[in-house]
């Protein structure tokens, strides 16, 4: 060998030493664990969704490659319509969620509006109505036929035809916004809170106007934000199942989700087609996630928490302040009381009952003394709070690590890391249930027919909801903080306990709140899932939909989830306040070098 | 299905002890639970079912057969497409979770997925109830009726045939139909042939643009509140269960009214053989079959009497097709339903 060879066998040798030792530092060992982790999650049902897609649909599960599903799925034209459709209704909802959202989320951060505390607890509130649910309390609000509020508009005006309909595209939007504008006020309110408003004080003491600030200031900074969200309820969009379910198809708007649904809903099911099918939802989601990382990659830009001082003001409304809380209040009303005041009062009647109106029966506790006493419903409520509260946890700390590997660690790469985390949300639920289902049933993990199936699906399910929150949290806050500490010789593992923990505490505790919710009622994945002794509320409320119960009973379980669910988020709400109060004075404590 | 009102109950009890069925009692002979079967079951110790049936009935009735036998049953509740996909999955992974499901969509699985048993009490079911090839047997009958909204429709708009429905285009956007009536439209096809049953299903399609639904209960629900004038297609007993809660709701029986089962089958590969065969023979006896008409499931037993008993006289004087479609049959006829109702 000659010396120049031996030097650079040396130089090689020397540089996999230097790898390897770097891999095997604790702190990169932890990461790596939890990317893998993370990583295994997400691979199983997206692996599943590739594997069911390019080979034949044997009915007993995939066969030999074939394109065969994509001929079935998307040789019709009538897929374009769907796709059209789908687009339609999944930027509508975005769009109009994003301005309820923000709206609220400015005036309760940014504003000395009055009634914040209310508006939060609201919004948080709503999350706990199913999303099945809301869409049969807005039939029985705003349909043609049996709407209660045309009822009255018709009965008031003197109308023949009914004013307003529910059944379409329009009806539609407003379903899903109404519900999820909440998600977008979760997402836009803790950065507002943290906003840096020297950027805008400057602007107005040099002259400028708010109504010139806001566009040319405030949402240039706030476009991570703004963009996170959008992705996420564009996506929420384009996957939404029960609003397409029960307002679409009676308004013969179909979408995409309407045509997965019917492939999987045949016994037996297609899901090669469905997969195939899901494929276009996962290309739209991994170019959304795209250009969202394009458009913030210059993420120093936003940080709006750096290592400089700063104290977050609140605009001064003087003699506007009631009324635009007013107006708040009056927007939460229409949104999320109707729909509630709508189903509470359908608990205590059998039949259709609409409110001011009049029924077709007696009032009754039935339908509640239906519920407790439906044989499995305790079980069941037990099982999805520990399964909740397990995933939110699990969540929210995987992907603080991830959102910091990709947005520090390795920034250039980043965009593969929050893809790969996000396209979860792309796959309807039921499709991740087969997929863990199958997956679990080849290996040899002894998890079918016990309750850690159901915390793995739940987990894969929910990943994307957290990489949002934290990812959205973590472009606030400048690297700079990060980088001080570590030049002051603290290890990574302080700078993320005592740095950013803190300071992203009020983000995280969202996040957990609102995954736990989901948790609770989800159900796609669970019917494949459940097994003797480990039922779940989702899949009572489908069997309610399905084939056991009334209008009332259904009204019913839906007002015992929210019950407890107010009072659960009603605490941790209060630690949500302690949180992030401790989050302030360590920002503030950060900012003055203290 | 089963969500009878206090007052429902208090009725169908009344017509219960009227009729001289009484609820099984402790004493009282099983013909069902043969002791040899019973001694090898009761080694294994327990029975998990997968079954479409909602908990409230399903556990209500393995109860009996947990007091009868002392073998524990788990029960685990999905659709019928979740449980066929599960069962399917299972079987190509190896793995044997359950010993006996109840469906209705068991003609539809691959035979070799279930055992070939007969049951001893099957010998009361008509021919059509019974597989033959002795892989499963129908437990309660499911009948395809019409039904309109009491408050909607006026006696003398009641259409006599599906021809004459057709005709109603008065109620043009306000009828509705299940948008996987498949069986339903291959018993018009039987019934007329296929020239003149597509040409009847086209007619109702194109006078009427029905509305496509999804699940046979809400379409129930929303033609008993209104929201619908009338259903072309629906399950008589969910309609039957929306009448009895108040709903002024109705069915009506045309020629022909297609017929299929909630069945009951061994699986193949069952983890505890003896207690499953033990239960599907608890599902065809009298005992089981006269519980399940306290929720309005008609049954398939002739010694059984339907409940109200007068439920099925409309359906007796039309023309009753069973309708069991293979897995390749179903896809053929739900896209021949597509092309009609969904016009693709």
């Amino acid at each position: 060998m000659s010396l120049a060879q031996a030097r650079m066998d040396s130089g090689v040798g020397a540089a996999l030493v230097r790898a390897g030792a770097l891999i095997l530092r604790p702190r990169n060992l932890a990461l790596i664990a939890c990317v893998v982790i993370a990583g295994w999650l997400v691979f199983v049902p997206l692996a599943a969704l590739f594997y069911t897609a390019f080979t034949e649909d044997t009915g007993f599960g995939p066969g030999p490659l074939s394109l065969g599903n994509f001929i079935n799925a998307y040789s019709n034209w009538h897929i374009v319509q769907l796709f059209g459709n789908s687009l339609v209704f999944a930027v509508g909802t975005a769009i109009a969620t994003l301005v309820m959202g923000a709206l609220v989320a400015f005036v309760v951060e940014r504003t000395d509006a009055p009634l914040g505390p209310l508006f939060h607890a609201l919004a948080l509130l709503s999350f706990a109505i199913p999303g099945l649910l809301t869409s049969m309390a807005w039939i029985f609000v705003l349909s043609p036929n049996i709407g209660w509020v045309n009822a009255l508009l018709k009965s008031w005006f003197g109308l023949a035809e009914a004013p307003l309909s529910i059944y379409s595209m329009g009806g539609m939007i407003w379903a899903l916004s109404s519900h999820y504008f909440p998600l977008a006020y979760l997402m836009l309110g803790p950065t507002l809170r943290v906003l840096d408003v020297r950027l805008e004080e400057a602007a107005l003491v040099s002259g400028a106007k708010y109504w010139q600030v806001l566009p040319k200031i405030t949402l240039p900074l706030l476009r991570p934000a703004i963009l996170s969200t959008l992705v996420l309820l564009f996506m929420l969009g384009m996957s939404s199942y029960e609003v397409p379910r029960l307002i679409g198809r009676p308004a013969r708007i179909d979408v995409f989700t309407t045509e997965i649904q019917a492939a999987v809903q045949n016994a037996p099911p297609e899901f090669g087609t469905a997969s195939a099918l899901g494929m276009t939802l996962l290309i739209i989601c991994v170019v959304a996630v795209f250009l969202y990382r394009q458009s913030t990659r210059n993420a120093e830009a936003f940080a709006t928490i750096t290592g400089k001082g700063y104290m977050p003001t609140r605009i001064k409304l003087r003699h506007w302040r009631w009324p635009v809380a007013l107006g708040i209040l009056f927007m939460f009303f229409v949104a999320l009381g109707l729909p509630l005041l709508t189903l509470v009062w359908q608990s205590f009647f059998r039949n259709l009952a609409q409110p001011f109106v009049g029924s077709t029966g007696p009032f009754t506790w039935e339908n509640y003394e239906f519920i407790l006493h439906y044989p499995i419903f305790l079980d069941a409520v037990k099982t999805s709070v520990s399964l909740a509260a397990m995933s939110a946890t699990i969540v929210v700390l995987l992907t603080f690590v991830m959102a910091w590997i990709a947005m520090r660690a390795v920034p250039k790469a980043g965009w593969v890391l929050d893809s790969i985390a996000f396209t979860p949300i792309a796959m309807p639920h039921v499709l991740v249930g087969a997929a863990v289902l199958f997956a679990y049933l080849m290996l040899p993990i002894p998890v079918y027919n016990t309750i850690w199936i159901l915390l793995i699906a739940y987990v894969s399910l929910y990943i994307p909801y957290g990489m949002r929150f934290t990812s959205s949290g973590l472009t606030q806050i400048h690297k700079e903080l990060e980088e001080s500490a570590e030049v002051s010789g603290a290890r990574t593992r302080q700078v993320f306990i005592w740095i950013l923990l803190p300071l992203l505490a009020p983000v995280l505790l969202a996040a957990w709140i609102y995954i736990f919710v989901l948790s609770v009622r989800e159900l796609g994945a669970s019917v494949f899932l459940i097994g003797p002794g480990t039922h779940v509320l989702g899949t009572i409320s489908l069997t309610m939909w399905e084939e056991g119960g009334s209008y009332g009973a259904v009204s019913a379980l839906g007002v015992l989830q929210i019950v407890p669910l107010i009072m659960i988020v009603a605490g941790l709400r209060w630690l949500e306040l302690r949180v992030q109060r401790r989050s302030e004075a360590a920002t503030a404590k950060v900012q003055t070098g203290g | 299905m089963g969500f009878l009102g206090h007052s429902g109950r208090l009725t169908l009890a009344a017509v219960v002890l009227a009729l001289g069925l009484t609820p099984a009692a402790g004493e009282q002979a099983r013909p069902w639970l043969d002791p040899t079967l019973l001694a090898a079951a009761q080694k294994e110790g327990s029975l998990v079912v997968y079954s479409s049936t909602n908990e409230r009935e399903g556990l209500a009735m393995f109860k009996l057969f947990e007091a009868a036998t002392g073998i524990k049953v788990q029960y685990v509740r999905a659709a019928d497409s979740i449980l066929t996909s599960r069962m399917m999955i299972e079987f190509r992974g190896g793995k044997n979770s359950y010993d006996i499901v109840h469906m209705t969509a068991i003609n539809r699985m691959p035979p070799q997925m279930l055992a070939q048993y007969e049951p001893p009490e099957a010998k009361s079911l008509p021919a059509s109830a019974r597989d033959p090839d002795r892989r499963w047997y129908g437990v309660y009958a499911v009948y395809n009726t019409p039904a309109y909204n009491t408050k909607l429709v006026k006696p003398d708009e009641v259409p006599q045939s599906y021809e004459d429905m057709a005709k109603l285009k008065q109620f043009r956007g306000k009828i509705a139909i299940d948008g996987t009536d498949s069986e339903w439209l291959r018993g018009l096809v039987i019934h007329y042939g296929e020239q003149k049953g597509l040409a009847i299903a086209r007619a109702l399609a194109a006078n009427l643009d029905p509305v496509l639904t999804v699940g046979h209960l809400a379409l129930s629900r929303s033609v008993g509140s209104g929201e619908y004038a009338m259903s072309i297609n629906n399950y008589t007993n969910l309609d039957l269960n929306v009448k009895l809660g108040g709903a002024p709701i109705e069915s009506f029986a045309l020629d022909p009214v297609t017929q299929f089962f909630g069945s009951v089958a061994v699986n193949s590969r069952a983890p505890h053989p003896n207690a499953a065969r033990l239960a599907a023979n608890f599902m065809l006896s009298q005992e089981l079959q006269q519980f399940y008409t306290r929720f309005g499931r008609p049954p398939t037993r002739t010694d059984v009497k339907p409940n109200p008993p007068d439920s099925l006289d409309g359906i007796r004087k039309r023309k009753i097709i069973t309708v069991l479609m293979s897995g390749g049959e179903e896809k053929r006829w739900s896209s021949t339903f597509d092309q009609i109702f969904k016009r693709r």
